[in-house]
């Protein structure tokens, strides 16, 4: 039997667990369930070897056990598929099914003929449609999410760890999957299925663990609740059926869309993505994190390639190859992961600010120095940016002023769309609300935002419109007095939506 | 069968290439190509090449690169003609000598890249300095001498064959037998994804200490190996082969960062560039007969070869991107079945 008990684990000054506690017998099939900041990636981390915790316990069958590495975690009988997979494109499905478990032969050399016998066996049983020596390279999301079940079912463990596996599968390997899921539980295997999935845990699971928040906030049997319990759980808000109010349409596009999407795909993850945002309105993407949200919006912006669909900008169809592009024809991004894709550390604040409105002169013209630093202390004080000065490196301000300052390169460009992925996360409170107030300036001067956030509270408070990411479609748009906690969540959750993925 | 090879081996660009050198050096040399006498010098004078080329093979493979190669076959070369000549060691023995002192250098690259984890470009780098300035302490000038036994029977032939094929075949196997082993696995799993290899129970800096401290040992036989042939000391005899041992790794089909490489490959990629400049030579010469007022100059013979270096190497980033496409294609098919099938 595995047990978790107070297990901790912080991230710098984010704590992602403060006390996760968790039970799984053999022959036990549990969801691990969790909305977004809850920890469960974190834990199924801990559990797996990738990350060591700061404190608690983890015990097997009775003895305390340390898990320092993904060694240590396979030893004790730990098999992890992971969802952003642990795979060698250049290796072949068998080699990457043996890899760390090489059967050897004589003297000691690998039995390459068990390698290939076992991978078939596994690949039969999964009924994966492609042979062992195909190289992974050329396979898809859904048979590499099978090459790497297969690959944790060839560990022939007794703690089996799943983390959203069947994110990329169809319909039909998720039905095979948990056939074996269960003959494999009634052999004696314990088996943990992370999942935001819910009608999937409901079709396989004996118990749920859900974390909230870093701590385990409840423990149940699966037959003894239903899906608004779970979310209660998984939120913390009481989700009243009765309040649930579906749209049945989304809002046709009028003459005064700004950007009209129309059926973008990026494959895998968006699957057909239709919505507009008018002249001056806040439009808001909701949903848990990963549904596709990020890859729209970087597909619309021209920084990553799409696979089909229409982009229009005030009517006229626009492809962009390039983020250069999309500026020059007045869009603004804000990205998603600030440290790596946004501010400039080393550079000044000055320079930070005005890099967008720079991007938009010929290279060879002068730039007045004088001119940006009165410019860069008119923005930091309209931003209200707190800054030792307009000549400090920006690394030396906090994570929310060093947002405040993409949002202020922004305005400095005043675009005609703006897109935000995600711009608040681990941004304090305060900075945030002031962020919220910026965009919220920017609207009525007639900048049209699309803003993607996680945060319930945040798209509630700004958004005109929202549409709900589910698996990389849209599920629901809210609009008026449809703009409810209750519908909100629930639409994030898919707990309205009947799931009906390519078969 | 053919197709398969075609689109899956790594090696493919590095046997294409060797076959157009072929037949180029056929072209412009004539049949004398295939007489054993040039045959011979083409194996022992290249011998060193391809095998720090295997050597280099190996760093690429494991995810990164060793800039060192050159300055550890000085250090060889300096050690032997130091130890036979005024240590008055029998030749055996100065050869176990060198080839322990480059496999402790390799060891060390390995421990620096693994434990310290300071990148491999910059890691080699500096041991190239220190290595470098080691061979100088050793033997300062050039000089020394190398038993005529030796060096005859380097350039000669054993079996038949020329005494360097037998060397040259030896590390081809030895990197086979090694491939056979989870070593093998486990070197290009680092290489083609760490974060993978990680996650699957592998030790990574354990991985990449041991082939680190390979790449010292086979850098040490080329070292032995190009004692052999110039038959002199020089601590400055391996400073070329660096840059081009990752060239003819390259050409031989190795891939940065993937894990993606074979032996046979960049065997043929180090003959490719041994092969050029014997062409380039002969095209000279041919010309010189043509044109019987015409001297060129060493620096156009130069120039030559390193546009067809060049040149060569932008091909072997056309032969990836078509060893991908037609992955891609084959990707397609699969999805064709596949959507036929429930269609």
């Amino acid at each position: 039997m595995l047990s978790v008990r107070s297990v901790r684990k912080s991230f710098g000054a984010v704590v992602a667990l403060k006390d996760a506690n968790l039970e799984l017998m053999p022959g036990e099939i549990r969801a691990l369930l969790g909305a977004n900041g809850s920890g469960k990636s974190t834990l199924v981390k801990i559990l797996s070897g990738l990350v060591s915790k700061d404190g608690g316990q983890i015990l097997l069958d009775g003895r305390p056990l340390s898990i320092d590495s993904p060694l240590d975690s396979l030893r004790a009988g730990f098999a992890t598929a992971y969802q952003d997979l642990s795979l060698v494109p250049r290796f072949t499905v068998a080699e990457n099914i043996a890899l760390g478990r090489e059967p050897r032969g004589r003297a000691g050399l690998i039995e390459r003929r068990e390698v290939l016998e076992t991978a078939r066996g596994i690949l039969e049983r999964l009924k994966a449609e492609f042979s062992p020596d195909t190289f992974a390279s050329v396979l898809d999301a859904s048979q590499l999410g099978q090459v790497e079940i297969a690959k944790a079912f060839a560990w022939k463990a007794r703690y089996l760890l799943l983390d959203e596996v069947t994110a990329s599968l169809h319909h039909e390997q998720v039905r095979v999957l948990f056939k074996l899921l269960k003959e494999m539980a009634a052999a004696g295997a314990a088996i943990l299925f992370v999942s935001h999935r819910l009608d999937e845990v409901f079709q396989l699971c004996d118990t749920a663990t859900i974390l909230r928040g870093g701590q385990t906030v409840a423990s149940v049997k699966v037959s003894e609740v239903d899906h608004t319990d779970l979310a209660f759980h998984m939120t913390g808000k009481r989700l009243d059926r009765a309040q649930v109010k579906k749209t049945s349409t989304l809002s046709a596009v009028g003459a005064e869309a700004v950007l009209a999407v129309e059926n973008l795909t990026v494959m895998p993850k968006v699957k057909g993505v239709t919505l507009h945002v008018n002249a001056g309105e806040v439009v808001g993407l909701g949903g848990l994190q990963g549904q596709g949200q990020s890859e729209f919006l970087q597909a619309v912006y021209g920084a990553a390639a799409r696979s089909g669909g229409v982009v229009k900008l005030n009517g006229r169809e626009v492809h962009f190859r390039s983020p250069a592009e999309a500026l020059r024809h007045g869009l603004g991004f804000i990205p998603g992961d600030r440290d790596r894709d946004g501010v400039f550390p080393v550079r000044s604040v000055t320079e930070n600010l005005y890099l967008a409105k720079l991007a938009l002169r010929p290279l060879a013209r002068i730039i007045n120095p004088q001119e940006l630093l009165q410019g860069a202390r008119e923005l930091i004080q309209r931003l209200g940016i707190v800054a030792g000065g307009p000549n400090h490196p920006a690394r030396s301000l906090s994570g929310g002023n060093q947002q405040k300052l993409i949002v202020g390169r922004w305005l400095a460009v005043s675009p005609k769309v703006l897109i935000l992925d995600d711009p608040t996360k681990g941004v304090d409170i305060g900075a945030r609300l002031e962020i919220h107030e910026i965009l919220r300036r920017m609207a009525q001067a007639g900048t049209s935002v699309l803003i993607s956030s996680s945060e319930v509270e945040e798209l509630l408070a700004l958004a005109d419109r929202i549409y709900v990411f589910y698996e990389g479609r849209i599920v629901e748009e809210l609009s008026g007095d449809q703009r409810s906690e209750q519908n909100l969540i629930s639409a994030m959750l898919g707990v309205n939506h009947a799931q009906s993925r390519e078969g | 069968m053919y197709q398969r090879f075609v689109r899956t081996s790594p090696g493919i660009s590095g046997y294409f290439l060797l076959v157009i050198a072929v037949v180029l050096n056929l072209a412009v040399q004539g049949l004398n190509f295939f007489s054993g006498w040039n045959f011979s010098s083409i194996f022992s004078g290249n011998a060193p090449l391809i095998i720090v080329c295997m050597a280099q093979m190996i760093a690429i493979l494991v995810g990164g690169i060793d800039l060192s190669v050159g300055s550890t076959m000085c250090l060889a070369n300096t050690l032997i003609v130091m130890l036979t000549n005024k240590q008055r060691w029998p030749t055996l023995g100065a050869w176990l000598a060198a080839l322990a002192a480059c496999t402790l250098v390799g060891l060390l690259n390995g421990a620096i890249i693994a434990f310290i984890r300071i990148p491999p470009i910059l890691t080699t780098l500096s041991t190239m300095s220190i290595v470098g300035g080691l061979a100088l302490i050793v033997q300062q000038r050039p000089g020394g001498v190398v038993p005529r036994e030796v060096y005859s029977r380097y350039g000669g032939f054993t079996l038949g064959l020329p005494t360097t094929f037998w060397v040259i075949l030896a590390m081809i196997l030895i990197w086979y037998l090694i491939g056979r082993y989870p070593l093998g696995r486990h070197l290009r799993a680092v290489g083609g994804n760490e974060r993978s290899a990680y996650a699957c129970g592998i030790r990574t800096p354990l991985v990449k200490l041991s082939a680190y401290t390979l790449v010292g040992f086979y850098t040490g036989i080329a070292g032995i190996c190009v004692t052999c042939l110039t038959a002199t000391g020089d601590p400055r005899i391996g400073i070329p082969f660096t840059l081009n041992s990752v060239a003819g790794a390259v050409l031989g089909g190795t891939v940065f960062g993937a894990g993606w490489g074979s032996i046979g490959g960049t065997v043929a990629g180090g003959f490719f560039l041994a092969l050029v400049n014997n062409i380039v030579f002969f095209a000279f010469s041919a010309l010189i007969r043509l044109f019987s007022d015409y001297t060129p100059s060493p620096y156009m013979q130069n120039l030559l070869s390193s546009a067809i270096i060049v040149f060569a190497l932008a091909s072997t980033a056309v032969t990836y991107k078509r060893q991908e496409s037609a992955q891609k294609r084959q990707k397609a098919e699969f999805q064709e079945k596949l959507h036929g099938r429930q269609g």
